[in-house]
């Protein structure tokens, strides 16, 4: 399959005063050309840092993005000049975020801010740019488009907003699309539809969506495959079906195990004892053993690497693949 | 208060009513509107029950748990506690009263001074109730930080050093320190990780068992409220729309609204994984509420009686109550297929984990 971005060894460590904070320390995956990928992790993981530093919106100092390679259609964009950076970004790679009510400037309406994205990245017409600005706002199905593009911010509800950064960002066809946690500030009826606004508009479209959520939920509905992430790295990566049939690493099991279910009646909620490590204070073996109840004196010690167990599935645990060891 | 026989409801809400005065002009202030924010909402609470209050940003939950608390003053209507009508009481009268109702807040970062260490924090209610000594109100302090799984040391720590599934069971010790009868737990795990939550969520219930606690939750996961509650009411705009026993509120939910807000939660189940009917729109102002039924802008099945003529809430079956004109002849939406969890190796291995917990467990 073709992949539209491949990343290879990413760290993004950032310099603190109480020391270097690894954030996202050493990770590798792929994004395929057209599909969804969900990335997974409570907070502080280091998933946002991830796609913040693929965006290349890490503030440096007292960031740093180190890798060794970011491909994205087989171009090194680490390697790229500042300028050819931000032609990219907003262009072939854009993005979304969680809070539609502050990624939008407030003086200005929707159409200007459209409109200047568009400018930004094509050789359209002012003109063309308004009306190629209304048909975004029909993709994203907001009523009366033509007359809401005059509209600021604080006219619209959360969703209304979310639709506009979603018209915004998708306005210069992007080939690939991060959302970072794009539904979490939204009322579930709301960010039902928006959920199928992108599957919808990734179907027409044919664009790679790398989405960052904590919610698995979200991550059953939308993501063909995905990445769990826990403190800095990934631990277990696989097709989405099989990682809610066959979860591997102890904290895929503890996370599902642990979300309410409609359709499931539990007596008690399976529970994660303790909390994440600080990332400036990691475990020297693997980061899950001070809170995974299989750890022994190898998993304190040595990291274990992530590693193919099956076609497609990859786990960074010594237990895994379960079966075997048991 | 011990004359009220021990089967009463702990608390019984009727007809409340809640509405904001919208105005404008600086000098000469002129009302120009009323949002209502809380209409006509009654139900009650029995003793160690946990009745859940549901619904979407803005629809009175959270305006509704402070009336009862009387952190607002309502419109109209009538909140019992225990059999005695609060809006009577006067300010001595309600202070004490307070000593058995406690809120539990969203947010654990906002909610806990930043100035007081936790020992302090947890005294205050005692102080203020005037309840023991500084080494009894110590003694207790140090007693509840037990109770909700933190350590006695933790009295001399300041919220800012704790994370914020700790600085909740903080929130809930504090709640805990006068023996309450009933708390109102304010979105109490929704700003919290998944595995933080269910920590909290399984706290909870030990202590509603443990002191026979009666909860008012209010929420908007509604599958967290499938996990913790007895009971459920949904409200929107203001107004209950159903209110039912947890089963057959998720079994079988007879408003459109409940059915809308069922199908849309995600399931973390690839395999349910369906094209479903979503609710189109977003909740009309409060400010200018739809006429009639208030759902009928969105609703699937609304017809021309819905926009005309505002129903009442009518009982379905025993306890279960909706409002909708139409609800004996909707169709029974198909919210939840259980097909998908049985196969897989997840279930195993859930169990598996627990049982490699339990027996690392000291002791």
């Amino acid at each position: 399959m073709d992949n539209l971005l491949e990343v290879r060894g990413l760290k993004t460590h950032f310099a603190t005063d109480r020391g270097l904070f690894r954030a996202v320390d050493g990770i590798s995956f792929s994004v395929p050309k057209g599909r969804t990928i969900g990335l997974v992790g409570e907070s502080g993981c280091g998933k946002s840092v991830t796609s913040l530093s693929v965006m290349g919106l890490v503030p440096s100092p007292p960031g740093k993005v180190e890798a060794e390679a970011v491909l994205f259609g087989n171009r090194d964009i680490l390697k790229l000049s500042a300028d050819e950076r931000r032609r990219l970004r907003g262009g072939k790679m854009s993005m979304i975020f969680q809070e539609p009510m502050t990624s939008l400037n407030p003086v200005h309406t929707i159409g200007q801010q459209i409109i200047e994205a568009i400018l930004a990245h094509t050789a359209m017409s002012p003109r063309a740019a308004r009306a190629r600005a209304i048909e975004m706002l029909e993709l994203v199905r907001i009523p009366s488009a033509a007359q809401r593009i005059d509209d600021f911010p604080h006219h619209m509800s959360g969703g209304m907003r979310q639709r506009v950064m979603i018209a915004m960002a998708l306005s210069c066809e992007p080939a690939l699309l991060i959302a970072d946690e794009p539904t979490t500030a939204l009322d579930v009826t709301i960010q039902a539809q928006i959920l199928d606004l992108l599957s919808d508009l990734q179907r027409r479209l044919g664009m790679a969506i790398l989405i960052i959520t904590h919610d698995l939920g979200v991550i059953a509905e939308v993501a063909d495959q995905v990445l769990v992430m826990y403190a800095g790295r990934i631990v277990e990566s696989a097709d989405v079906n099989d990682l809610f049939a066959d979860p591997q690493h102890p904290y895929t099991i503890g996370l599902l195990g642990s979300i309410p279910r409609i359709d499931v009646d539990r007596k008690r909620l399976a529970t994660i004892e303790g909390t994440v490590p600080s990332p400036n204070n990691q475990p020297a073996g693997c980061r899950f053993a001070p809170r995974c109840p299989f750890a022994d004196q190898r998993c304190r010690l040595d990291p274990p690497p992530l590693r193919d167990i099956a076609p497609g599935h990859r786990v960074a645990c010594w237990k895994a693949p379960v079966e075997v060891a048991s | 208060m011990s004359d009220v026989p021990s089967d009463a409801p702990v608390l019984q809400v009727s007809e409340l009513v809640k509405h904001f005065a919208v105005t404008r002009g600086l000098i000469r202030r002129k009302v120009i509107g009323l949002v209502r924010a809380v209409e006509d909402v009654s139900f009650e609470i029995a003793r160690g029950e946990t009745l859940a209050l549901v619904g979407e940003s803005g629809c009175g939950k959270s305006t509704t748990g402070r009336l009862i608390l009387r952190l607002m003053e309502p419109t109209a209507g009538s909140v019992r506690f225990k059999g005695k009508e609060i809006a009577d009481l006067d300010k001595d009268a309600l202070r004490r009263m307070r000593r058995h109702m406690q809120i539990i807040f969203q947010d654990p970062y906002a909610s806990l001074n930043p100035r007081m260490t936790v020992g302090e924090i947890l005294a205050e209610p005692l102080r203020v109730h005037e309840i023991g000594d500084d080494t009894s109100r110590a003694a207790r302090g140090r007693e509840l930080l037990d109770i909700v799984g933190l350590l006695p040391e933790h009295a001399q720590r300041y919220p800012h050093q704790f994370s914020g599934g700790q600085r909740q069971r903080i929130g809930i010790a504090r709640a805990l320190a006068a023996n309450p009868d009933l708390i109102v737990c304010d979105e109490p795990v929704s700003a919290l990780d998944v595995s933080i939550q269910a920590q909290i969520v399984n706290l909870l219930q030990n202590l509603q068992q443990r002191f026979g606690l009666s909860y008012l939750f209010i929420a908007h996961d509604l599958a967290v409220v499938k996990h913790i509650s007895d009971r459920v009411a949904v409200m929107y705009l203001g107004k209950l729309v159903e209110i039912a026993d947890k089963k057959s509120l998720y079994d079988r939910p007879l408003h459109p609204y409940t059915q809308a807000l069922l199908a849309a939660i995600p399931k973390p189940d690839p395999a349910l994984r369906t094209k479903r009917v979503m609710l189109q729109g977003d909740v009309p102002s409060p400010f200018k509420p739809p006429t009639g039924c208030r759902f009928h802008t969105r609703c699937p099945h609304a017809q021309a009686r819905c926009s005309a003529e505002e129903p009442s809430l009518r009982e379905a079956a025993p306890g279960h109550r909706v409002a909708c004109h139409f609800f004996e002849t909707l169709p029974v939406p198909i919210i939840l297929a259980r097909a998908g969890l049985a196969k897989g190796k997840f279930t195993e291995r859930l169990a598996a984990f627990e049982a490699a917990k339990t027996a690392r467990m000291p002791g």
